[in-house]
């Protein structure tokens, strides 16, 4: 999956991102309907506030959920990935046979895609959550400090769903079935993400066994690290642990496309 | 009626026979539903491992409302996201031509034709779970279940004509595939009692999306906590809610010039 090299390589991502934005910019306003959609971790927010208003629930105060929520809803915004069901249908439906033609690994078409969306996204997004955070007193409970190592996490925690998404997708050189993971990673992304509640709060055992899951390296952990205690991580660890999904994914992804692609040229002839 | 009811019934078993072409279809739809009880019952647990009850609620009540959540999401599955989603979709390839030139409600077969069978795992989960809970509450009496499946018909048919209404919308605005989503994103916060939430947003709740009387109303009767005053508008606003939908339906027909014209 390497990428061309310099002045050859610049043209062609300039290509890719001028169609991507505007792709994105086109269908803006299916872009709000899908961020209205990530609404989820708003509600959460509200329930969890209204039950610490009579009191620090497993000593996260009213403040300290609101700042958790909406930086989760922030990092859940910020990685939504839409590529499995489109590698589902190009593989399917044999469209990937023509974007094969090109000289240059699909994939970059697909990130180029998704970058733009995210940057669509964003001047409507960063408004909406700092005045979130203004209104429920949760700005006091963000460590400003610890900005550059959030985004760094943020970017880590988009790498392992988009490959995540990636390998599951390309499951569709195999099965006709693999649009139906989206649902299920969808549901684990959320609740063992810490989506529905900070980590801190799962009954132990539950928590022990999350850490062994990709899903905390998701949302949780860039959430954790903007954060003053109680919900605060080490940033150190984590990033490393994110290190490894990301990895583990692209080479697995790696692998899936190598493999499947061989299977699908033998398939078209 | 009975001719209504003879089409549903030809559907039902086209569907079921189409379906058991793709038996693998079962064990995905399976493993989602287990996941999404799973997932669900995860939330409720965090939530009283920290506190007595939610917005009122007891655990127990809780699982009630998420069992009933459950067959909501079932009902979405079964019927509304197979029909009215593709509503946008008859528009622009012009079929829906052939089915207003039926001898049939347009309506009615716009909004049966297709069932998503094997979402009924997902319907028996829920109403799995209700009952244990009713069970557990010892508020399983005949009475009771009763008055929970007529509340159930009552937010089907206001969950079904808000639905309905955001996809006529297409008849307009040809390229609005997804305008179901928020809706549905909205919706899910009827997993949760509406008293759980902060004033504002429970009015939010009760008038916007009205999951307050969607998912609440037929909760708090399995679970004798229902007061005269909501089971009262629940029914006033389903039926006030299905005539303003079918209103508008007829309105956007009359006004349909079909896709080659």
């Amino acid at each position: 999956m390497t990428f061309p090299g310099t002045g050859r390589g610049l043209r062609i991502a300039k290509a890719l991102l001028i169609k991507g934005f505007a792709e994105s910019t086109a269908y803006r306003a299916e872009i709000v309907l899908w961020m209205i959609a990530g609404a989820f971790p708003l509600f959460m927010m509200l329930i969890w506030m209204s039950l610490a208003e009579a009191g620090p629930m497993g000593g996260f105060t009213a403040e300290d959920f609101a700042a958790y929520f909406l930086i989760v809803f922030f990092v859940h915004e910020m990685t939504q990935v839409w590529v499995l069901g489109q590698l589902d249908e190009q593989i399917r439906l044999g469209e990937l046979s023509a974007k094969l033609l090109r000289p240059l690994n699909p994939c970059w078409e697909h990130l180029a895609d998704h970058l733009c969306a995210l940057a669509v996204r964003l001047p409507l997004l960063l408004p909406f959550v700092a005045l979130g955070l203004l209104l429920t007193g949760g700005w006091g409970q963000i460590d400003a400090g610890r900005l550059p190592l959030f985004l760094l996490s943020l970017a880590l925690s988009w790498t392992i769903f988009f490959s995540l998404h990636y390998c599951l997708g390309l499951l569709a050189f195999w099965t006709n079935q693999a649009a139906a993971f989206e649902t299920l990673i969808y549901s684990l992304y959320i609740v063992l993400g810490g989506g529905i509640a900070p980590l801190a709060l799962f009954p132990e055992l539950l928590q022990e066994a999350v850490r062994y899951t990709p899903f905390p390296y998701i949302i949780s952990l860039p959430v954790e690290i903007l954060l003053q205690p109680p919900a605060a991580a080490d940033p150190l660890a984590g990033l490393a642990a994110q290190l490894f999904w990301a990895a583990l994914f692209i080479a697995l992804a790696g692998l899936l496309w190598r493999r499947g692609l061989a299977k699908y040229a033998a398939f078209g002839s | 009626m009975m001719r209504y009811l003879r089409i549903f019934r030809v559907t039902l078993l086209n569907a079921l026979q189409v379906e058991l072409e793709y038996r693998i279809n079962f064990a995905i739809n399976l493993v989602n539903a287990l996941l999404l009880l799973g997932s669900g019952l995860v939330i409720v647990a965090v939530m009283f491992s920290h506190t007595e009850s939610i917005g009122g609620w007891s655990f127990l009540e809780a699982l009630a409302l998420f069992g009933v959540f459950m067959m909501f999401e079932a009902f979405i599955e079964l019927i509304l996201h197979p029909n009215l989603d593709e509503l946008p979709e008859y528009i622009r390839t012009g079929s829906l031509d052939h089915m207003l030139l039926k001898p049939v409600s347009g309506q009615f077969l716009v909004s049966t034709r297709h069932v998503g069978i094997w979402h009924l795992t997902l319907l028996a989960m829920g109403a799995g779970l209700t009952l244990y809970a009713m069970i557990a509450l010892g508020t399983a009496s005949l009475t009771n279940i009763l008055l929970l499946v007529v509340f159930m018909a009552a937010g089907a048919a206001i969950l079904y004509a808000l639905w309905l209404m955001l996809s006529v919308t297409a008849f307009w605005f040809v390229k609005i595939d997804n305008i179901s989503v928020p809706l549905y994103a909205l919706f899910g916060a009827g997993r949760f009692p509406v008293t759980a939430f902060p004033p504002w947003a429970r009015i939010v709740l009760t008038v916007v999306i009205p999951v307050a009387f969607i998912t609440n109303v037929p909760a708090a009767a399995a679970t004798e906590r229902l007061s005269w005053t909501m089971a009262l508008g629940s029914l006033v606003l389903a039926a006030l809610l299905l005539a303003v939908s079918r209103a508008v339906w007829r309105y956007a027909v009359a006004h349909y010039t079909s896709a080659s014209s």
